[in-house]
This record gives C-alpha cells, sequence and structure tokens, in this order.
C-alpha cells in the first residue's frame, strides 16, 4: 500500500493491537487514528479479499520490527489526501472487478469508518488541548462534533445495507430495522459502557485493597507494635514474655476470626475459645488438640464447660507454664483428657469446699449423662477425664 | 557431639536457637534462604538440620526435597510458627523425621534433635492430633492396609503424645519401654510418609485451623 513509504519503516506496535498491532503502526507512522487503518483494511477486505492480502503482506514485513515508535501529527490536508488516496484505491478495485458488489463494500465502508470515527479514542486531539482529566482513560471519548458524524455516517451504512436488502425480507423489514436499530446501538456505546464498567471495577478492587491494606496497619500498629516498643522498654524477663505471649495469642486469634470458613458451631471452635479464655485469665500456655469432629449441643456445651473448668483449675493449682487439653470425638462418644505435669494433690484427701471438681466438673458432666475422673498424684501431675456420649440429648 | 546445621530466614531467631544450643550441640553452620541452605547442607554433611516451614524461595521443602534426592544420611527437623495442618503434614511427606513448633523449650529442642540424630521420630502433641484425625476412619477400600491404617498401639502411643506426655512418661503409662514407643512412632511416620491414603492430602488442605 502507498502508506508503507512514508518514513518511518513500516511497524507493528505491540502496545496496541487487535490482531498483530499492524494498524497501529501503520497509524502512527502516518499519524492518524488506529481505529480509521483498521476500517479501511476492512473495507479493502471487502473489495474481493484486497485488503486481507494486504494486511498478510504488511505482517510479513514487519516479523522483525514490532516496536513503540513515536508519535508524527498530521494536518487536515494530509488526512484528506490519504482519504482520496484509499477512494482511489477502491474505485481502481472495483473498476478491476475485483469487488463484491456496490451494494456490499459502500454500506459496510460508511458502518466501518463510521465505527472508526465514534470508538477512536481521539488521541490527538486529547492531547493536543487540555482537555485530559486527571481520571484518564475514562473521560477520553470523541468530541461531540465526530461522535455525531461518525453517528449519522454509521447509520446511513445500516441504512443503505437494509435497504438494498429489503426487497429479500418484505415482512421482516420493520423487524429488521429494530434489529439493526439496537445493533448500531450497542456498537456505538457499548465500547464506552464496557470502559466505564472496567474503569469502576478496577477503581473498586483498588479501593479495598488499599483499605485493607490500611486495616492490618492500623491492627498492627495497635497492637504488634506497642507490644514490641513495651517489650523494648522492659528489663523483667518474666513480664517481656507474657507480654510476647499475650500478643501472639492475640494476633493467632485475630487471624483466626479474620478467617471466614471458621465455623463457630463446632466442637473444636468452641474448645479453641475455650483455651484462648484460658490461657488470657491465667497467663499460661494451653496446648490444645483436636481429633474428629462434632456439631456442638446443649451437652457438648455442658462438656466445653466442664473441661475450660478443669484447665482453669490445672492453671490455677499446678503451678506450671502449660496445660494439654485433648480432645477425641470417635465412636459415638468425645472425650477430652485434661492434663498438666505440675504438683499433682492427693484425691481422696480433696476439701469439700473445692466445689470446681464436685459441681463444674464432675457434677456438670453426670447431669448430662458423661462422666468424670480425675486422676492425681502428689508431683506427678493431673489429669481430668472427661467422657461424654453423643445422641444422650435429653 | 551432634552436628547440627540451621536455616531460618529469620535472623533473631537464628541468633537466639544458636545461643541456645550452643552448649549442647555443635552448630556447623546456619543460612537464611534456600540456596544457600541447599549449598552449605551439601559441603558440611550436617546430621541434623533444623529448617523452617516458610522462607522465600520454596521453603522448608524446597530444602528437604533438594537434599534428599541425593543424601539420605541428613536428616531434618522442621520448626515452624506454623501449626497449620497442611504445611505440617507436606513436611512430613517431604522426608523430615520430625515437626515442632517454635515455642518448644530449649531443654526439648535439645531432646528433639538428639532423637532425630539416632533415626527416631519426633511427635509434637499437635502433629499427633493431626495423624490420629487423618488415619482415623478405616476407609474400607485401603489399597495397602499395611501402611495405610495404624494398629491400635500405635493409635494409643498417638493419643498419650497427643494429650502432652513425653515419650518416656508415655513408655510407663502403657507399661512399655521408650524404646517401643520409639518404634511405634518410627512406624507411624513411615506410614505418613509413604501411605497413599488420599484423605491424607485431602484432610491436611480441608484442615484450616491455625
Amino acid at each position: 500500500m502507498e502508506r508503507t513509504e512514508r518514513q518511518p519503516a513500516l511497524y507493528r506496535r505491540s502496545d496496541d493491537r487487535i490482531l498483530s498491532g499492524l494498524a497501529a503502526g501503520i497509524a502512527e507512522s502516518v499519524g492518524v487514528s488506529p481505529s480509521y487503518v483498521r476500517a479501511a483494511f476492512v473495507v479493502l477486505a471487502l473489495a474481493g479479499g484486497v485488503g486481507v492480502v494486504a494486511y498478510l503482506i504488511g505482517v510479513a514485513m514487519t516479523v522483525n520490527t514490532i516496536d513503540v515508535g513515536n508519535k508524527t501529527v498530521i494536518g487536515r490536508s494530509q488526512k484528506l489526501g490519504l482519504a482520496l488516496m484509499l477512494l482511489a484505491t477502491l474505485m481502481t478495485l472495483r473498476a478491476a472487478n475485483l469487488w463484491f458488489g456496490d451494494s456490499v463494500v459502500w454500506p459496510f465502508g460508511l458502518i466501518s469508518f463510521g465505527l472508526a470515527a465514534i470508538l477512536d479514542k481521539g488521541d490527538n486531539y486529547m492531547r493536543l488541548s487540555s482537555r485530559m482529566l486527571p481520571g484518564g482513560d475514562v473521560s477520553a471519548r470523541p468530541p461531540m462534533s465526530r461522535m455525531v458524524v461518525g453517528t449519522v455516517v454509521l447509520f446511513a451504512g445500516v441504512a443503505t445495507f437494509v435497504a438494498s436488502r429489503s426487497a429479500l425480507t418484505p415482512l421482516g423489514l420493520p423487524f429488521l430495522a429494530v434489529l439493526v436499530t439496537a445493533i448500531g446501538l450497542m456498537l456505538l456505546v457499548g465500547p464506552w459502557i464496557v470502559r466505564l464498567v472496567s474503569a469502576l471495577n478496577e477503581e473498586r478492587s483498588d479501593r479495598i485493597r488499599s483499605e485493607e491494606r490500611s486495616d492490618v496497619a492500623a491492627h498492627l500498629h495497635d497492637s504488634v507494635l506497642q507490644t514490641l516498643a513495651l517489650i523494648q522498654r522492659s528489663d523483667d524477663p518474666s513480664k517481656m514474655v507474657n507480654l510476647a505471649r499475650a500478643q501472639e495469642r492475640e494476633l493467632r486469634q485475630w487471624l483466626f476470626e479474620a478467617d471466614p470458613d471458621v465455623d463457630s458451631t463446632l466442637l473444636s471452635t468452641a474448645l479453641q475459645s475455650m483455651a484462648g479464655r484460658v490461657e488470657r485469665d491465667y497467663d499460661i500456655r494451653v496446648e490444645l488438640v483436636t481429633v474428629g469432629e462434632v456439631q456442638l449441643n446443649p451437652t457438648l456445651d455442658a462438656l466445653v464447660r466442664a473441661a475450660g473448668e478443669a484447665t482453669a483449675n490445672a492453671a490455677r493449682h499446678s503451678g506450671v507454664q502449660w496445660v494439654s487439653v485433648y480432645a477425641e470425638t470417635a465412636d459415638g462418644q468425645v472425650d477430652v483428657f485434661v492434663s498438666d505435669q505440675g504438683s499433682g494433690f492427693d484425691v481422696s484427701t480433696v476439701d469439700d469446699d473445692r466445689h470446681g471438681i464436685a459441681d463444674s466438673i464432675i457434677g456438670r458432666m453426670e447431669r448430662h449423662g458423661g462422666t468424670a475422673t480425675v486422676s492425681s498424684e502428689i508431683d506427678g501431675g493431673t489429669e481430668v477425664h472427661l467422657s461424654m456420649p453423643l445422641g444422650s440429648d435429653k | 557431639m551432634m552436628r547440627v546445621f540451621l536455616v531460618d530466614d529469620h535472623e533473631l531467631f537464628l541468633t537466639g536457637v544458636r545461643t541456645e544450643l550452643a552448649n549442647h550441640v555443635d552448630v556447623v553452620g546456619w543460612a537464611s534462604d534456600v540456596d544457600d541452605a541447599i549449598a552449605a547442607i551439601r559441603d558440611l554433611r550436617p546430621e541434623v538440620v533444623l529448617v523452617d516451614v516458610h522462607m522465600p524461595g520454596g521453603g522448608g521443602l524446597a530444602v528437604i526435597k533438594n537434599i534428599s534426592e541425593d543424601d539420605t544420611d541428613v536428616r531434618f527437623l522442621a520448626l515452624s510458627v506454623s501449626d497449620k495442618a497442611e504445611d505440617v503434614i507436606a513436611m512430613i511427606r517431604a522426608g523430615a523425621r520430625g515437626y515442632v513448633t517454635k515455642s518448644i523449650s530449649p531443654a526439648d529442642l535439645v531432646d528433639a534433635i538428639a532423637r532425630i540424630a539416632n533415626g527416631d521420630a519426633v511427635f509434637s502433641p499437635r502433629l499427633a492430633g493431626f495423624v490420629l484425625d487423618a488415619f482415623a476412619e478405616s476407609a474400607p477400600t485401603v489399597s495397602d492396609p499395611e501402611l495405610d491404617q495404624l494398629t491400635a498401639r500405635e493409635r494409643e502411643v498417638l493419643r498419650q503424645i497427643a494429650r502432652g506426655y513425653t515419650y518416656k512418661q508415655v513408655a510407663s503409662r502403657l507399661s512399655i519401654s521408650v524404646k517401643t514407643v520409639e518404634t511405634h512412632v518410627s512406624a507411624v511416620l513411615r506410614k505418613l510418609q509413604l501411605s497413599s491414603r488420599y484423605e491424607l492430602a485431602r484432610w491436611a488442605s480441608d484442615r484450616r485451623i491455625v
């Protein structure tokens, strides 16, 4: 094509492409919007396939010259010249009989260039005038005059096409007209709406991301950074350990609760929050291990409460830094073991005023159809075994 | 003294562990990223490697997989703040002989290293719980019952460990020798590493409790 002779060499643009970027490359070296070049190719393709051949030749010639070039802007008269050259080419092709027929080429020519005028993002206009808004591409619409001209040309093309076909389908004409108008409108505003929606989505997800980030930052600032500052100012190692442990617990809980998949009606979750409570209240470590899973019910609530009491007892009396809680759901029952490696006590000499064991643990378990066994020896640690059959809900 | 290598990307933690272990083992080296660790371990050939789970560049998993390919004498103990089942199970299946959390006391850590160096396995209560959970239902279509199921005795030993008892306490509670406890735990480790139970992978990924 005649355009290829202009400076610089023919190239393709990798950053603005529909197929290969050839049209954009040509458009840039010539200085017009890519949409027009694309329209020209479409019309030429209808002219007996010349456009397809030209396009393929163009691609073949530019295999190694894909680049992002610099932009030249040309004047109005040059653009007119280019348009006339295209027209001349088409006339020549028509004379040479490389043609699908006037009723196809002219309507589609009008439609293509109407669309090009509308879809053209108007880079040159935007760049030359100061109408570029800070929001970016959303507002990059062609000026109103060009929209109007483009629309008129587009509809003229559609109308020509419909008119040329109407002889074949006299009954379907109104329907066809409505359909064509609808498609025309869609083509007209569709791309703009798509651009608008995707820009909005992008903005929204950006905003959500930045909100999440600032939430996390705020939380870390209020918790972890404060604690680290306190630890640096503290001389007492045991105090440091307590601070660190409390912070670790809080951070884990925060991460844990942020997980939407956690089901609060499960036994393991209830035990988890029980363990967290005891850790917080008594400043010891509770090592919780659960095996199997079951939905909570009033009976199991009682079991969790009894386990909490046993764990708190261990925290209060054992004199060690950690308590183990092991819960297993299997064979139609739930077993919970609360063990510590602490001072222990003589089970037979428990005072009556130790309501903790008598009422809160053994009594509670038996009221709900379960059992509780306490085994302990002096300096040998203590283990409380709670067992609750499933399906004994009364 | 046992020759130990440390891999962790937290400088502070690395320094802390090095100080704690200094009197008990011979810390021959340390690394804070995956590539350095692999090169140094090949070079130094330590007996036991303490390896962190989460690190840039593939984490502890990459270290274990790379070394285990060509050197089966180096043994790994995974050490992490993460209690997530998928991390724990993945490390063990890659070849780690044990898994402990970073809150472990220095004395317990030295014990664990000695046990690993002897070729035994180290299960934290949490890991024992995971194994019991993963091997819970005896699926009717297990392909290899020897590998895909735990024996009653193994189950009992794991339960005791999950309840927080040391190997020694487990032995005396079940009236067996410590050696027998170690044998049972090693057998479980082998099953954990070799079993094709599909539940294992699925269970680990379903389980998301921190």
